[in-house]
């Protein structure tokens, strides 16, 4: 089994370290490949050359709103079995719900208190490391 | 946003029907008809004087003739009897004599008070001394015979007495016949006058009711062109509220984005100083353990500086950032939370308020057992309106009473609440610990708060509750003596009937 490759796609570099560092205190030790941008991580999800990969996304992105990277990635064929963890600052009840829709798999809120960020970011490690994630077909 | 022309359309309206120069022009015709009534009643009545005084002039007038005819009768029989000595002739003698003396008598009586008076008793007295001269010459020819007679008529005193009778009687009238063309001079510029005034009087009211008419036509013109121009108005203005509201809704709209994105956005780096600081603190973690293991050997050369600023200083700083950052989170969250509550759709239903407040005091419970208070629930209208906004206003309202109860005196809480009109009128009281009156209306502003800060809160939940009265279409004001206790009064819709056009 080919190890999978973290997407991260956050354009918030404070949060991108922070997520990457609670994930490696997690033990995870996957590659981590971060991008800042939606346009750059769709050229890239969009180009998906078969690695086994996860992708991370903020939903608050300075070029596109992330809810639109989730639609295109699970609106093509090639993509949709890529699993998508929603990572970001709303707990606004009907974006979690339309992310849903789109076909999020996991949506977790960036708590201000960082004891429980750190705590969400070490659960989703170990919901890595447990997650059998799909190859393409 | 500056009104529509609308509102400078309304003009022209007389503010009374008639205007003042009409008003004078209506009481100048009056005056006139009553004067000329007067004029009339003035004029008739001295015409009617002078009629009288011209036939009292003719009475005189005929009386003084008819005395000098029978004087003259009596003259003529006493003559006629002395020339041709038969008692025949003596007859117009014997008739005028009673009735001339009578004559000359009336005529004294009728002249009295006269300027004629005077020669009216002089001629009375010439006559009767006429009377007494043809009785004498008369006696005279039965005791004396007619030579004696005679000679009494040819010593020519009872001529020169008829003489003097007749001149008497030409004065009188004379003077009578003056008086009484003056009189009828009199008379006629009178009716002269009358005829004058009564044209004058004509036309006068011809004139004004020729103003008056025109007035009250232009005041009855100007009155419809207001009328038109009310009606068009009240068109128009319910469009402009139309396009107000809508512009509202879009600028409130606006607001609660700007406030959701902004504090959406404020939240990414509040996330970042959260958790470097904690990454921070970690990592002085470190260091501080290490340093602790140095200063726990003996002769360790550790300055005491770095001691105190490592164990101290860099943890107190650690806190303050923390609660400040903790802080920010909230005011940020409760931004987010009013800006959701704004979008949020109502969705009206018929609510029983007593079980609504039922339920929150039940929620309530506990705290109030433990500070020894109560909520008393009088009857209350029921509503339909939004079930999630009530509670949450009335959920407020009840948290906040019994937040902020006076320590030292038994809480008691009383909602009662009327039905007045489409109206329903809630009142929430306490008997806690009141508010200054210089806070009344800060309470609902967002993150203010009153009195002493003994309790922990955000300063939101009476911004929010004001926030979801508006949005209820209703109003909500507060009452308070500080120290004593408050009155929050809300005002409802008994049914809510806008929500259809909020959500939209």
């Amino acid at each position: 089994m080919l190890p999978v490759t973290i997407v991260l796609v956050e354009d918030d570099p404070g949060h991108a370290r922070l997520i990457e560092k609670n994930i490696r205190r997690a033990g995870v030790s996957n590659a981590i490949t971060h991008f800042d941008s939606g346009t750059a991580a769709l050229q890239y999800l969009m180009a998906h050359d078969g690695t086994p990969a996860l992708v991370l996304l903020d939903l608050n992105l300075p070029d596109m709103s992330g809810t639109r990277i989730l639609e295109a990635l699970k609106s093509n064929a090639a993509t949709k079995h890529i699993p998508v963890i929603v990572l970001t600052t709303t707990d606004d009840k009907v974006e979690i719900q339309k992310c849903y829709d789109l076909g999020c798999n996991v949506y977790i809120t960036k708590p201000v208190d960082y004891e429980a960020f750190a705590t969400a970011i070490r659960q989703l490690g170990l919901f890595l490391s447990v997650m059998k994630v799909p190859e393409p077909t | 946003m500056t009104a529509p022309e609308a509102t400078s359309g309304i003009l022209a309206v007389p503010d009374r029907v008639l205007r003042s120069g009409q008003l004078i022009l209506i009481a100048l015709g009056f005056g006139a008809l009553i004067a000329m009534t007067l004029v009339s009643v003035m004029l008739a009545q001295r015409n009617l004087e002078a009629f009288e005084l011209a036939s009292r002039t003719q009475t005189i007038l005929s009386d003084t003739t008819r005395s000098v005819e029978l004087l003259e009768d009596a003259e003529t029989g006493q003559r006629g009897f002395l020339l041709t000595e038969r008692e025949a002739y003596l007859e117009p003698y014997n008739a005028a004599v009673g009735k001339a003396a009578d004559r000359l008598d009336l005529l004294a009586i009728e002249t009295a008070g006269l300027s004629i008076a005077g020669e009216a008793e002089k001629m009375r007295s010439l006559g009767k001394d006429k009377l007494a001269e043809l009785k004498h010459t008369l006696d005279l020819y039965k005791s004396e015979g007619r030579g004696a007679a005679l000679n009494e008529v040819m010593s020519d005193r009872g001529k020169d007495l008829m003489d003097q009778v007749r001149a008497s009687a030409a004065v009188i009238r004379a003077n009578q016949e003056k008086q009484l063309l003056a009189r009828l001079e009199i008379a006629g510029s009178t009716g002269q006058i009358m005829e004058i005034a009564q044209v004058g009087t004509a036309l006068l009211v011809i004139v004004i009711s020729l103003f008056t008419g025109a007035g009250f036509y232009r005041n009855i013109r100007a009155l419809h062109r207001a009328q038109r121009a009310l009606a068009a108005n009240n068109a128009n203005l319910e469009q402009i509220v139309e396009a107000r509201t809508a512009a509202l809704s879009q600028a409130n709209e606006e607001i609660q984005k700007f406030a959701y994105i902004v504090s959406h956005d404020l939240r990414a780096p509040l996330v970042n100083i959260m958790g470097f600081t904690t990454e921070l603190e970690t990592a002085t973690d470190t260091v501080s353990a290490f340093i602790r293991g140095r200063t726990a050997e003996d002769g360790h050369n550790v300055p005491a500086g770095v001691v105190t600023a490592i164990t101290e200083d860099v943890p107190e700083a650690f806190r303050f950032i923390k609660t400040s950052t903790t802080k920010m989170d909230g005011l940020i969250g409760a931004i987010l939370k009013l800006s959701r509550e704004g979008r949020r759709v109502l969705a009206p239903e018929r609510l029983k308020m007593r079980a609504v407040v039922e339920n929150i005091a039940a929620n309530l419970k506990h705290r109030l057992d433990e500070k020894g208070a109560e909520i008393v629930i009088q009857p209350l209208p029921d509503l339909v309106a939004d079930r999630l906004a009530i509670e949450q206003v009335f959920g407020n309202l009840l948290d906040n009473a019994t937040k902020y109860l006076a320590p030292g005196r038994p809480g008691v809480i009383t909602v009662r609440g009327t039905a007045t009109g489409p109206l329903a009128i809630f009142e929430v009281e306490d008997n806690g610990r009141g508010i200054a009156p210089g806070d009344h209306e800060r309470v609902f502003e967002l993150f203010r708060r009153s009195g002493q800060q003994d309790v922990p809160g955000e300063g939101i939940g009476l911004a929010y509750v004001r926030q979801l009265v508006y949005r209820l279409g209703g109003t909500i004001r507060l009452d308070s003596t500080f120290g004593q206790g408050t009155i929050f009064r809300l005002s409802l819709p008994l049914a809510d009937t806008r929500t259809q056009k909020d959500a939209a």
